[in-house]
């Protein structure tokens, strides 16, 4: 590149200091606090991170949670991945359709999702009423309470992110490499094997590595499955530490999961090495669909069932409950009722306020981190500076740290003056917006990566600044992936609960503290499936409104 | 009055040289190719004319304004003037034929209509009429070049930039884009560089070529100077089919075709070079064959018909030589034909 | 092409400035209660408390507008669970910056850790006088404001009329193998005081949690989870505090459902379990905000006040308000010497934790 132009550096300025901000800053104060340097004076001990080490539940909720972040992202990756092939290159019918479907998937919250397969397969679920009850083909019913239920849900709720990644991947594979390889003799499955695959395995280890570290960092849906048996994982121990008072013990096992986690990343960065392709090019060419023949109806038929399973069958159980009038009875038209949308809307305007705080909240949070997204990975893949790889990885840090944990950090770190965002609507931003960052940088950091350098100097030669090849150039051809990024984090808003319950304030609300609050006991889970029916809602609404605005222009990506 | 001069630019990558104390001038109006193999760091250099890489030394200037010196970028590849058809073409694909063509007016500040005038214009030079909705994904390799043709004309560039640009195309084509290029060179009176691995585009199209080995410029000349007097070993080699002889006292082959063609070398347009060791390159033409045996006697071994002309690989004791004719001179393989040299140049070993 | 992307930017604009308009505005219109934004908006001299409550919301909404009735806007309220209560003061005291003036939480033991840490300031209350003898605890540190009864909760369909439990033992017997929820000490405040009381009827041998494990009890992050996991049938009893229970199956009579749940008053007695509320102590209280404290804890344990919490199923303080429907008169409850069980605390979840650990 040439020489680091006066903006590129304030870019790059920009982006260290909004990371240390929302991210270095809080952290570092957390860790602090678990050795013993506070605001109560200092007193340097590390008995807590010896406790936290050697207590033999850790190694058995560490040895938990790599089995089930393990299994996930698998189970993830081999779906998504799957699913991402058949609709975007072959000439499966139904596409549309599918695709709505897989997006819905995504919208319904972790917890709703895990509550609704409880409904289903829990021990009176519906499924086993009918198998154990009605038909009686099975006499012990199936059990979802396990490490394996986890793994099932938490597969269904992120296999769409990695179908989002996926197909952008499949997509821009380069379609004159596979038919070399045909031509040099492999087969169809062959050619996928030992080209298409090794291809795209870059961006399969990127979207594996996030799904791992997203699962090992997550509490809801482990609250509800595994916990119920005694399956405990660590993010089960740090939520028990915190309840009880005692934060150096959850830090410390805070940074047990953060450096399991890291350790996954050293993996990864080391399998990766130097396997980067970039195999866009300028040149653009329609995508040629493979043919299924025979197996079009078929294959349709199969990912039908898939999805069905993973997201009608789900779905349909969270729309009927949000009528039921107790969740879980048995479904009648008597039993029907529009009391449980009632509740939330009647509750001291506090439904209402809470969906638009969220939306306000969403808007703000993805699109600041969608901006520092793209400074970060332009940055990274654009610029020369010393130690910009080091912007990436901490952008992409609080994927692997539980979100109370983040929310317990930023009280710490902006409770006392100067900086004293507590109390105030903005540290329910900033908080949101570092969780959501590890979205909306690795997903702009993968399209960027994919840009043609020419596409960009044709542009400066063209006469353009560098501002405006990135307005008129880049973010256009990034606009999907900025896109998907965007609506990443502005869902990961719309569904976040325990940054919202520990940071909120009276006034602003959101769906997160809505969500706990039905739960809690004023509307109980049949206005908890009408929460989450209104978030699907209004994101399909959103998501409608953007794409009749947005069409015409992504046309020829 | 120099349309560009290149002074002593160097360029370093990753501790290898990729462009080394190259100096050059551009004169307003010409064609310049600049020719070398792959890696030989032609494109480097154009992207340090355009801008778009910094130069470790030396400095480049264009129509009277330093652009880059001492290290520096002092122009901005945007404030240059200079336009560039890439090899890829580096269309953009989210934007039609217009869209694209019209970028460098809208940065311009161009009203909408005068864009759209100034389009119209060059879509007709290329001869794209009509194709203004089209994207990039949906035009041939031929369109994406013209389109990205029209589209560095829109700037009025004071200097034209063509990195391979013609090589993605198929042969018909090639020739077809090349005249094309020509005619509206000569139309606009541009100034072109125009960088390519095959010196028989750089020939057909240039005023002037200069060649380039491992980063050094090597010769720069008009067309038939570096054809008929190339001063290396290497240009010798590049520039069309020659066949080089080395005065080799253990091979009886060589001496022999060296006592031959010594008398018949000539002299280029500047003074007579004290080349050691001294080799001489007889171009394949400059090799006269005939039926009956002559002074020196060898074997037709292969016979590649041109159309136009012929090419015989000429087997003479442990050596092959590459004799090109007329189409009329027919000889069939295993033939013994006599051959004479008519005309050798002097050059420079490559160590 | 220009024009459309300028159309798009301006209805983004547009919908944002609409949704933070009418965020903003809306706190103007003055009509939602316990809104941060409208008291800021009004005077600045006027008193401003900040609670923290873990309870019932519907409740703590009729509390409120009750209490503010003559003083005006004056409480500024977040709820939560039991959980994010004891983490988030338990954060601020970390910092060194404690923002709420009052909590009020859902058993003694967080009361007691943030007593011993200097945290809580004493006030003690005219009307404490009229508290039950054995109510009378925490020196003013804390004042009990009502209590709630840990007992067993089960599903009438699924549980034939012999099966019914009596008593606390009942549960680790054979039959109910895979048949019981309660929430887990390790994630509840309230679970381990229930897990105390339960050491306490076993006398004090970890036998009886062991024989749960055994008879598979299905642990919840919360009590109203295991609660709701009876009522939907889910298992078929559970151990948790008897309000939830009584505002479940009040729930479902509302929305015009027999429910399925029925309480039991365990023999050996039931697991009592108070709830304080308590003052944190602050240098940077104003005088009139130091008395709307002061206030509320008097309110609280007033008649008034304690009535409408008889409402929602929690036992009043004073001998003078009834005991809420659906509890009998002359429960025999099981007192625990918190002090004790506060000291123990960690020892308790811990163990707990090993013998629910799958193996």
């Amino acid at each position: 590149m040439i020489k680091h132009a006066y903006w590129s550096r304030l870019l790059v300025i920009a982006a260290v200091a909004i990371l240390s901000a929302t991210i270095l800053y809080p952290l570092l104060v957390l860790i602090l606090f678990s050795v013993g340097i506070g605001a109560n004076g200092i007193s340097v001990s590390i008995t807590a991170y010896q406790k936290a080490f050697t207590d033999p539940k850790t190694l058995v909720s560490i040895y938990n949670t790599f089995y089930v972040a393990g299994a996930v992202s698998i189970l993830a990756i081999l779906t998504g991945g799957g699913l991402a092939w058949m609709l975007t290159r072959t000439d499966l019918p139904g596409k549309r359709l599918f695709k709505g479907l897989i997006f819905i998937a995504y919208i319904i919250p972790s917890y709703v999702m895990a509550v609704s397969w409880i409904e289903l397969l829990g021990r009176n679920g519906y499924v086993n009423r009918l198998l154990c009850g009605t038909w009686k083909w099975i006499d012990k019913p199936i059990d979802i309470y396990n490490l394996e239920g986890i793994i099932l849900v938490m597969s269904i709720h992120l296999f769409p992110l990695v179908f989002i990644t996926m197909s952008s991947a499949w997509r821009m594979n380069d379609l004159s490499l596979e038919k070399a390889a045909r031509l040099s003799g492999a087969g169809p499955i062959k050619t996928i094997w030992t080209v298409s695959l090794p291809l795209i395995l870059p961006s399969v280890l990127s979207i594996g590595l996030l799904i791992f570290q997203h699962t090992m960092a997550c509490f809801g849906v482990a609250a509800v499955i595994a916990l119920p048996t005694g399956n405990y994982i660590l993010t089960t121990r740090i939520y028990s530490a915190l309840n009880h008072l005692n934060l150096p013990i959850a830090t410390a096992s805070s940074i047990i999961l953060l450096l399991c986690s890291g350790l996954v990343f050293g993996i990864y960065s080391l399998s990766l090495g130097k396997k980067k392709y970039i195999n866009v090019s300028s040149r653009s060419e329609p995508p040629e669909l493979h043919g299924l023949g025979k197996w079009r109806i078929p294959a349709a038929l199969a990912v039908l069932a898939v999805l069905v399973i993973t997201t009608v069958i789900p779905l349909g159980t969270i729309v009927v409950s949000s009528f039921l009038k107790q969740w879980g009875m048995d479904i009648s038209l008597a039993g029907l009722t529009l009391n449980n949308y009632q509740i939330i809307f009647a509750n001291g305007g506090m439904g209402l306020r809470a969906i638009r705080n969220s939306i306000v909240f969403g808007v703000a949070a993805a699109s600041a981190a969608c901006a520092i997204g793209v400074a970060v990975a332009w940055t990274v893949n654009r610029t020369a500076f010393k130690g910009r790889q080091l912007l990436e990885f901490t952008a992409t840090w609080p994927v692997a740290i539980p979100g109370t944990v983040l929310a317990v950090a930023a009280i710490l770190a902006w409770i006392n003056p100067p900086f004293k965002l507590y109390g105030t609507p903005w540290i329910l931003v900033i908080t949101y917006v570092a969780a959501c960052l590890p979205f909306a940088v690795r997903s702009v950091s993968g399209s960027l990566q994919g840009i043609d350098l020419e596409l960009e100097h044709a542009a400066r030669i063209s006469g353009a600044s560098r501002w405006r090849v990135f307005r008129d150039i880049s973010l256009p051809i990034i606009g999907p992936g900025l896109k998907n990024g965007w609506i990443m984090s502005f869902l990961m808003v719309l569904r976040e609960i325990p940054i919202s319950i520990l940071l909120y304030t009276a006034g602003f609300e959101t769906i997160g503290v809505l969500l706990f609050s039905m739960r809690s006991d004023t509307g109980g889970l049949e206005a908890v499936s009408a929460v989450a029916v209104i978030i699907i809602a209004v994101t399909l609404g959103g998501n409608l409104l953007l794409e009749r605005f947005g069409k015409s222009r992504m046309e020829g990506i | 009055m120099l349309q560009a001069q290149l002074l002593n630019i160097s360029k370093q990558f990753a501790g290898a040289e990729a462009v080394d104390n190259v100096s050059m001038d551009i004169f307003p109006g010409e064609i310049l190719a600049v020719v070398g193999p792959s890696g030989c760091g032609k494109t480097t250099l154009l992207q340090l004319v355009a801008g778009l890489l910094k130069p470790d030394r030396g400095s480049i200037q264009v129509a009277g304004r330093t652009l880059s010196a001492a290290g520096e970028v002092l122009v901005p590849p945007e404030k240059r003037g200079i336009a560039m058809v890439f090899q890829n073409y580096a269309l953009w694909p989210h934007y039609d034929v217009f869209a694209n063509i019209a970028y460098p007016l809208r940065i311009k500040g161009y009203s909408r209509s005068k864009q759209k005038q100034t389009v119209e214009e060059l879509l007709e030079a290329v001869r794209l009429k009509g194709m203004e909705g089209r994207y990039p994904h949906e035009l041939s390799g031929g369109e994406q070049q013209r389109v990205a043709l029209a589209r560095a004309l829109a700037l009025n560039p004071l200097l034209l930039l063509l990195d391979e640009s013609l090589s993605n195309l198929d042969a018909g084509l090639r020739k077809e884009m090349r005249e094309e290029i020509k005619r509206i060179q000569r139309e606009l009176s541009l100034t072109i560089i125009h960088v390519t691995h095959d010196q028989q585009e750089a020939m057909a199209i240039a005023d002037r070529i200069a060649v380039m080995n491992e980063g050094k410029m090597v010769q720069v000349g008009a067309v038939e100077e570096v054809y008929r007097f190339p001063r290396t070993e290497f240009t010798a080699r590049f520039m069309g089919d020659s066949n080089l002889l080395r005065l080799n006292k253990d091979s009886p082959a060589e001496m022999k075709l060296w006592e031959m063609a010594r008398p018949k070398v000539i002299e280029g347009g500047g003074q007579p070079l004290q080349h050691t060791p001294e080799i001489l390159t007889v171009r394949s033409e400059d090799i006269k064959l005939d039926d009956v045996p002559g002074q020196l006697t060898g074997e037709i071994v292969e016979r590649i018909y041109h159309g136009s002309n012929i090419e015989y690989r000429l087997k003479f004791m442990d050596r092959i030589l590459r004799v090109k004719t007329p189409a009329d001179k027919f000889f069939e393989p295993g033939q013994q034909a006599g051959f004479t040299i008519e005309k050798a140049t002097r050059v420079r070993a490559d160590n | 092409m220009r024009i459309k992307r300028k159309g798009i930017v301006c209805s983004m604009i547009l919908i944002l400035v609409l949704l933070v308009g009418g965020c903003g505005g809306q706190p103007d219109n003055g009509s939602s209660p316990g809104n941060e934004a409208e008291k800021q908006a009004g005077s600045t001299e006027k008193a401003q408390i900040t609670m923290y409550i873990s309870g019932p919301e519907q409740m703590i909404a009729d509390l409120e507008k009750a209490f503010e009735k003559e003083r005006g806007d004056v409480l500024n309220i977040l709820t939560m669970g039991c959980g994010p209560l004891a983490q988030k003061i338990n954060t601020e005291a970390e910092a060194g910056n404690v923002q709420a003036d009052i909590i009020w939480g859902a058993e003694p033991i967080l009361y007691i850790q943030l007593q011993q840490k200097g945290l809580l300031e004493q006030y003690k209350s005219a009307e404490a006088a009229n508290l039950k003898s054995e109510l009378q605890m925490g020196d003013g540190y804390y004042t009990i404001c009502n209590s709630r009864f840990g007992v067993i909760a089960y599903n009438k369909e699924k549980v034939s009329k012999e099966e019914i439990p009596s008593s606390w033992h009942d549960l680790i017997k054979e039959n109910w193998k895979n048949r019981l929820a309660m929430a887990d000490a390790g994630q509840s405040a309230t679970a381990l005081a229930i897990t105390a009381g339960l050491l306490e009827v076993n006398g004090d041998s970890w036998s009886y949690i062991e024989d749960l494990k055994k008879n598979g009890v299905l642990l919840t992050k919360q009590n109203n989870e295991a609660i709701e996991r009876v009522s939907t049938g889910e298992v078929d009893a559970t151990i948790a505090p008897h309000d939830g229970i009584l505002r479940e199956i009040k729930k479902s009579k509302k929305s015009g459902v027999e429910s399925k749940m029925a309480l039991v008053w365990p023999k050996e007695g039931s697991l009592s379990i108070q709830r304080p509320i308590a003052i944190m102590a602050d240098a940077g209280r104003s005088e009139a905000e130091q008395s709307v404290c002061q206030e509320f804890i008097d309110y609280v344990i007033s008649s008034e006040a304690q009535t409408i919490m008889a409402k929602y199923g929690f036992i009043p303080v004073r001998a003078d308000v009834a005991i809420p429907e659906g509890v009998p008169s002359n429960v025999k409850s099981i007192n625990l010497d918190w002090q004790q069980v506060a000291s123990q605390g960690k020892e308790i979840r811990s163990n707990f934790e090993k013998i629910m650990l799958a193996q």
